[in-house]
């Protein structure tokens, strides 16, 4: 019979300080977020500028309240994956040493 | 997940792969040249892990290397999240698809006990599989970008081995097909072949024959069926390849693939099989073995370490050759000052 295997293992450690690892993850999850939404707060400013949707002093005021509770769902979910990656656990089975001592 | 931001966030985490392969890789070779004081010895893998020992920025290094992978599959903008909303749709493309199977077929548990290379679930165990497999192959090799037709036919034409074999009927036999990526290449250089491609996972067979329909090839047969137990007859394959197999199989596997390629060969037949094995220096070699522990690779170490040439003797082969394989026109497998995979062709012969 085959193995369990256990999908809920902890990541490999990288630097002294296992804080560093999951700190970087965060980061990275976070640099992540900040290019998706550069990109389309790109083409969306791009595109209201050319058919004169909007002038640019528009498209820099301040969100309104009720904008603001419109996305928090949104934000709730961000929010989630952000720290999510503060766990420090693997997506992917890695092989334990009893896995590779009968395959060896 | 919208698609516009998955391909935004993809080019991200690539973007930053390409910074890892070309500017952090470096630095640390550079790093291990000055660390080197006698810079012709061949230094043990555990004498370059002293020489790196507490160093940020090889910590760093292995940090990356870990992790985009990671993000690009299982992060938020991952292959397995898109792919998880798109599952119906995709998976109704291959679902009146069926693919041959041999008797008594069995995923071999060291292919079910690991997710190989990160891909969580591996690429056997959920119907669209083979196209998140596909999907991520696209950025495997970052130094080739996002074409690997390079790669594949640079191999495919290497097969040739005079001007006449092309219009030959020959049988040939690619193991570990995966979704037909190295296939077909095989089948567009030989025309007049029969190809037959062999894989473990059927979510990669069923987008492979996808494939073939979508493109009216007609001279590939797919098969699910183990490169150890192929059930081919004796003295029935006029070349077997593989590409990207032998490092995912153990070495007691791999031992029992080679047999089984030395029976179904015809005298005279070739084996040709483009992995990972030829390593320039100590540094390579201790980035490399790092490399199958870091990103789920585990048999990549044991096979970087195997005598391939006595392994193949012992079970009869001649014209041994081992030699590094230029993966692209463009990359000098020798003097890349940049990460790549250390390409090994490895080709042998049945002795007529």
């Amino acid at each position: 019979m085959n193995k369990k295997i256990d999908r809920q293992q902890q990541e490999q450690v990288f630097f002294k300080d296992t804080a560093n690892d999951r700190i970087l993850a965060f980061s990275m999850a976070l640099a992540t977020e900040l290019w998706v939404t550069k990109c389309r707060v790109h083409s969306l400013e791009k595109l209201l500028l050319e058919r004169q949707v909007l002038s640019k002093e528009e498209l820099e005021a301040i969100p309104s309240n009720e904008e603001r509770q419109q996305r928090q769902t949104e934000l709730d979910e961000f929010t989630k994956n952000l720290m999510k990656t503060l766990e420090g656990q693997t997506a992917s089975v890695s092989p334990d040493d009893e896995t590779l001592e009968r395959f060896k | 997940m919208q698609e516009k931001d998955f391909i935004n966030a993809q080019d991200f985490i690539l973007a930053c792969k390409m910074d890892w392969t070309k500017s952090k890789y470096s630095s640390l070779r550079e790093r291990f040249f000055e660390k080197q004081s006698n810079s012709d010895a061949i230094l043990s893998v555990s004498d370059v892990e002293k020489l790196f020992e507490d160093d940020l920025d090889y910590q760093i290094f292995g940090w990356f290397e870990r992790h985009l992978q990671k993000m690009k599959y299982s992060g938020r903008y991952g292959l397995i999240p898109f792919h998880k909303e798109r599952k119906d749709e995709l998976v109704d493309q291959i679902k009146d698809i069926e693919i041959d199977e041999s008797e008594n077929f069995q995923l071999p548990e060291y292919y079910t006990s690991i997710d190989i290379h990160q891909h969580p679930g591996g690429i056997w165990s959920d119907a669209n599989a083979g196209f998140v497999y596909e999907r991520g192959a696209r950025s495997t090799t970052p130094m080739l970008g996002r074409n690997h037709r390079d790669l594949h036919f640079r191999l495919a034409e290497d097969l040739i081995s005079n001007d006449a074999v092309t219009d030959q009927k020959l049988t040939i036999l690619d193991m570990g097909c995966g979704f037909g990526k190295s296939t077909r290449p095989i089948a567009e250089v030989f025309p007049k072949a029969q190809v037959i491609g062999i894989d473990l996972t059927e979510p990669c067979l069923k987008l492979a024959e996808l494939e073939n329909r979508k493109n009216g090839i007609s001279n590939i047969k797919y098969k699910r069926s183990n490169a150890c137990q192929t059930e081919l007859e004796d003295n029935s394959v006029d070349i077997s390849t593989s590409t990207m197999l032998l490092h995912e199989m153990p070495p007691s596997h791999m031992n029992r693939m080679f047999s089984e390629t030395f029976r179904l060969l015809k005298p005279g037949g070739r084996a040709v099989h483009l992995d990972f094995w030829k390593l320039r220096d100590s540094f390579d070699r201790f980035i490399f073995e790092g490399h199958s522990w870091r990103n789920n690779e585990p048999f990549m170490r044991p096979l970087l370490k195997m005598n391939l040439v006595d392994v193949l003797e012992k079970i009869g082969f001649s014209e041994i050759k081992i030699s590094a394989f230029q993966e692209a026109e463009h990359i000098d497998p020798e003097n890349c000052p940049f990460w790549r995979f250390p390409w090994t062709k490895i080709e042998m012969m049945k002795p007529i």
